[in-house]
């Protein structure tokens, strides 16, 4: 295949995804409890006022919440993946959720749940997780710049995951502790119009610095003094997309609690849907992202009579995607 | 010309001076090998002139400017740099792979227009990998992943190339693949600047060759100047016959 053919290729395959997103978050305002079990009929749509209030006010303001959490923190984990040079990281990285978890349950412990306290707390963690490491990365003398971050990454990481442990250790069994598992399942039952409106322009500005540089990733993913040699500010570079990463998803965590392996699986299906270079593949995770955990909040909403928590769905269909493309041999590189 | 100007250099934290008062002219399109054991400061060398690393002491000047004035994107139209086995890890295609040397002269989301698009082929083309644009770079052999590396950095058409250990973990076809295209580019008018372990290279392909000890520059010249068994013996503290082959010296080491 000719370089315009494989380009022209890749170009229609985010078309593709961009379609497939449309289709789901329309079809997406169909699934729902009312009246029936799963899906709400167009007759019912049009007779009944009570439906309508419902898609407006609840449906229509989760779908766009789901689509919005997936986008972001889908390319989070890609730019997390190419920063990193290892296809094996997610916004886990840096101490970021577990940052977001401790903040959340010391707000759940400390400010009685306040939900303003739960997901101040969460974002004002995971942001603090990022400056801990990178300021504990800078003491760091073995190995090179991105081996310092990693290292501080997981000292950060541990230390926020002992202090969510005594969190638990301290909550009242009865009300703060279900509280502090809740958050971890995640989930988006509670969202509401407000909540899509407090995330929008965090992600839209995240996203909107993530896809304008997205080409000098490439760049950000080879060592220092090459990147240096090719005219980058390899350090500066990479914390201008990190903080990005990271407000898209300290703001998506805050508001949906813990959704784990979309930031590690969709940016890994989309290497093969589009290949690696990151000006094609950021594009492609956004809108595969959108659409995964759009999906995986439909069937938390209807799968069952229960709704399931949206963390333990996207917990499950990742880690099976994952190991099919690991049986596969289809875990690829970064960069 | 590359000029250094009694430049000092030392790690942040440490006392002790990688470099010390080195002073070295490159003539334009001529090849360089810096020689020396491990420690001697060929690394770092490198990255000094590549204004990655800044002198405490000294000045570097690039066709009469500092080295440590010019803005990113100045500085990497002037001097390109190829690190060892840098594409290891990379996922992406040849293609686009060498198109990162277009940094410099694309905008923020790297579209090419057809001079980048030429300078792309061209270095290919130099490096004999134009069948392989298409082919994922960490599918292809060390040897080529290295002449990958040149073309990314020949993409950048930077007047100055610096290469470290261009050639080391090559078999000996790959060192001889490498060797030619490095010596096509010097014919091109390339200044080329390398580090290397084996003097054998070196004396080969080098105009001049800068042995450095210890931090010091403990000869320059000609590779026949430079690459004598005392002079070697001295500094790499083991017995080292040099012959002389087809008017180059050849170093065996004793065991």
């Amino acid at each position: 295949m000719n370089p315009v053919e494989a380009r022209r290729l890749r170009i229609r395959r985010i078309w593709i995804l961009a379609a497939i997103s449309v289709a789901a978050l329309a079809v997406s305002i169909l699934f729902g409890r009312y009246p029936g079990p799963a899906v709400t009929p167009f007759s019912v749509i049009e007779n009944d006022a009570l439906a309508r209030d419902l898609i407006l006010h609840i449906r229509l303001p989760r779908i766009a919440a789901a689509f919005l959490l997936g986008a972001a923190l889908s390319a989070a984990g890609a730019v997390f993946q190419t920063v990193f040079r290892n296809p094996l990281v997610d916004a886990g990285f840096l101490g970021v959720s577990q940052g977001a978890a401790f903040g959340a349950s010391a707000a759940i412990v400390f400010a009685a749940g306040n939900a303003w306290a739960v997901q101040g707390g969460a974002a004002l963690f995971a942001f603090l997780g990022l400056a801990l490491s990178y300021a504990l990365a800078s003491r760091i003398r073995l190995g090179d710049k991105i081996l310092h971050l990693v290292l501080a990454g997981i000292v950060v990481g541990a230390f926020y995951a002992a202090g969510t442990g005594i969190m638990k250790y301290i909550a009242d069994p009865q009300k703060q502790l279900p509280d502090i598992t809740y958050w971890m399942l995640g989930g988006l039952w509670g969202i509401t119009g407000r909540d899509v409106m407090e995330m929008m322009p965090v992600i839209a500005v995240g996203l909107a610095y993530m896809m304008a540089t997205r080409w000098r990733l490439n760049l950000l993913a080879m060592k220092d003094e090459t990147a240096f040699s090719l005219g980058a500010a390899p350090g500066r570079e990479r914390l201008g997309v990190l903080i990005a990463a990271v407000a898209v998803t300290a703001i998506g965590v805050a508001k949906a609690g813990q959704i784990a392996w979309v930031g590690l699986i969709v940016p890994h299906i989309c290497r093969r849907l589009v290949g690696s270079e990151t000006r094609v593949l950021l594009p492609a995770s956004v809108l595969l992202g959108g659409i995964f955990v759009l999906v995986c909040d439909d069937l938390a909403r209807v799968a069952l009579s229960g709704e399931i928590p949206l963390g333990i769905l996207t917990s499950l269909l990742g880690t099976v995607l994952f190991l099919i493309l690991l049986l596969q041999r289809k875990i690829r590189g970064i960069g | 010309m590359i000029e250094l100007r009694r430049v000092w250099f030392s790690y942040n934290g440490r006392d002790e001076s990688v470099l010390r008062d080195v002073n070295l002219t490159f003539a334009s399109g001529t090849v360089t090998a810096v020689v020396g054991p491990n420690g001697s400061g060929k690394t770092t060398l490198l990255n000094l002139l590549l204004g990655w690393l800044v002198p405490k002491e000294g000045e570097i000047r690039i066709s009469g400017r500092l080295i440590g004035r010019l803005s990113g994107r100045e500085r990497s139209r002037l001097v390109g740099h190829v690190a060892p086995d840098e594409s290891a890890v990379l996922e992406l295609d040849v293609r686009d792979y060498v198109h990162l040397g277009r940094a410099p002269y694309v905008g923020l989301l790297g579209r090419a227009d057809e001079e980048d698009v030429r300078a792309v082929e061209n270095a290919l083309s130099v490096v004999d990998l134009a069948s392989k644009a298409g082919k994922p770079v960490r599918t292809l052999s060390t040897g080529e992943r290295q002449l990958a590396s040149i073309a990314r950095a020949l993409a950048q058409a930077p007047d100055l190339l610096l290469l470290d250990e261009p050639t080391s973990h090559l078999d000996l076809a790959n060192t001889r693949r490498v060797l030619r295209v490095l010596r096509h580019l010097r014919d091109q008018g390339k200044t080329i600047v390398l580090t290397t372990h084996d003097p054998n290279t070196a004396s080969v392909l080098a105009d001049m060759i800068v042995l450095l000890y210890e931090g010091r520059v403990a000869a320059t010249g000609a590779p026949a100047e430079v690459i004598t068994g005392k002079r070697l013996t001295e500094v790499y503290g083991v017995d080292i016959d040099v012959r002389m082959i087809d008017g180059f010296p050849h170093v065996l080491a004793r065991i």
